[in-house]
């Protein structure tokens, strides 16, 4: 009778001989335990902590990055303090808006009519008088912001001492400069000077010089007479 | 399960668990190594192991799959060295069953597992299908393809012998 090789288990000899053939194949390859359990449970042991020092280790490369990019991130957004009161400060980074008004890109000075147009706004100046150093259009740029400056603009060579300066021109020359004429009165209006500056009053020259950054644009038109 | 009755199952358990993991692998070292870190495992992931309601049951699983896997890494690895390659000699513990393990050896893994369980570790049906997490149906095909292979690899006496099969093409 054929056997059914479909059944769970071949019935007869057959079965018991797989069986016991493949059991002593079985027997044969016991091999004892190659040490004690301790050992087994030493490598478990030391297999947890590698791995859950790796896990702390990934862990703080992800932290670490992560405080890094909010790092990178915060100082970006981030705006330079103004440069400290001294005659020779140079503030390069854009100026901080404490007012929330946007960094003046461009300013344009016209000498005929005697205001100055800045971030939107437009402010009264004050031009010299005599030697006329501004001839024709001129296009230049800031140069330096100082917050306080001492430099002589009287005929008489008397030095004053001025706040919110911008300086401006060109490198190879004499720099022009952007200043708060202080309690003066001639804002705007012409004054008797050696150098070439331009007055504002002094909330409007703080205010230029607070939202304007090294760099910017200056356009100086008209006649200075 | 404390460590002295991990200490003692392992003792226990390691020799007998090795020696049906070698009728399912034909090689010694690797029956060793599988059954070793299976233990590992056990310990290393012991609210796994203890929640096991049969832990040799547990262990035999973890090392036939790791058998499996290492089985199908190194095949692969040979069929990218050499486009032919020979068939290992198997060391059989004893000649006259050379070609029982060798004749296991060529069955599939699942096949070859069912065959395993079933003859040497004397578990039912039913006991492979949850070990295996294949359904009871699938354990019974697997047993007689796996009978059948085994003749087929076998030598007509040897088949008819062990697995009580008779080959058909055989003229009377």
């Amino acid at each position: 009778m054929p056997h059914d090789p479909t059944g769970p288990a071949a019935p007869g000899e057959g079965a018991d001989r797989l069986t016991n053939a493949l059991r002593e194949v079985a027997e044969q390859g016991r091999r004892p335990a190659p040490g004690p359990g301790a050992a087994v449970r030493r490598r478990a042991v030391l297999r947890r902590r590698t791995r859950r020092a790796g896990l702390v280790s990934a862990g703080l490369v992800v932290a670490g990055a992560a405080v890094l990019t909010a790092t990178t991130l915060l100082d970006g957004a981030k705006r330079p303090a103004p440069p400290a009161a001294t005659a020779t400060t140079t503030a390069p980074a854009p100026p901080p808006s404490p007012d929330g008004d946007t960094a003046v890109d461009d300013i344009r000075i016209d000498l005929s009519t005697l205001e100055l147009r800045a971030g939107g706004r437009t402010f009264p100046v004050s031009a010299p008088g005599m030697n006329q150093p501004f001839r024709g259009d001129a296009v230049t740029r800031v140069t330096e912001r100082l917050r306080h400056a001492r430099f002589s603009v009287s005929p008489t060579g008397e030095i004053e001492s001025h706040d919110w300066v911008l300086a401006f021109g060109r490198p190879e020359r004499e720099p022009h400069y952007l200043y708060g004429a202080g309690t003066a009165t001639d804002v705007p209006g012409r004054r008797p000077s050696t150098l070439s500056v331009i007055g504002l009053r002094t909330a409007d020259a703080r205010w230029l010089y607070e939202h304007t950054p090294v760099g910017t644009r200056i356009t100086i038109t008209g006649t200075g007479t | 399960m404390t460590e002295e009755e991990f200490d003692a199952f392992y003792t226990a358990a390691f020799p007998r668990l090795v020696g049906q993991l070698y009728a399912f692998t034909g090689d010694h070292g690797e029956a060793q190594d599988v059954v070793q870190e299976a233990f590992v495992r056990a310990w290393d992931r012991r609210t796994s192991f203890d929640a096991a309601q049969a832990p040799e049951a547990w262990i035999r699983t973890v090392a036939t799959r790791l058998a499996v896997s290492r089985f199908r890494r190194a095949r692969r690895w040979l069929e990218l060295v050499r486009a032919d390659t020979p068939r290992e000699q198997v060391p059989g513990p004893g000649p006259e069953h050379v070609a029982l393990v060798a004749a296991l050896r060529e069955l599939p893994p699942a096949q070859r597992l069912a065959v395993v369980l079933h003859h040497v570790c004397d578990l039912s049906v039913e006991q492979i299908a949850a070990e295996t997490g294949a359904p009871a149906g699938t354990v019974k095909a697997r047993l007689a393809r796996g009978r059948a292979a085994l003749a087929r690899h076998l030598s007509p006496e040897e088949a008819e012998t062990m697995t009580g099969t008779k080959e058909a093409t055989h003229a009377p």
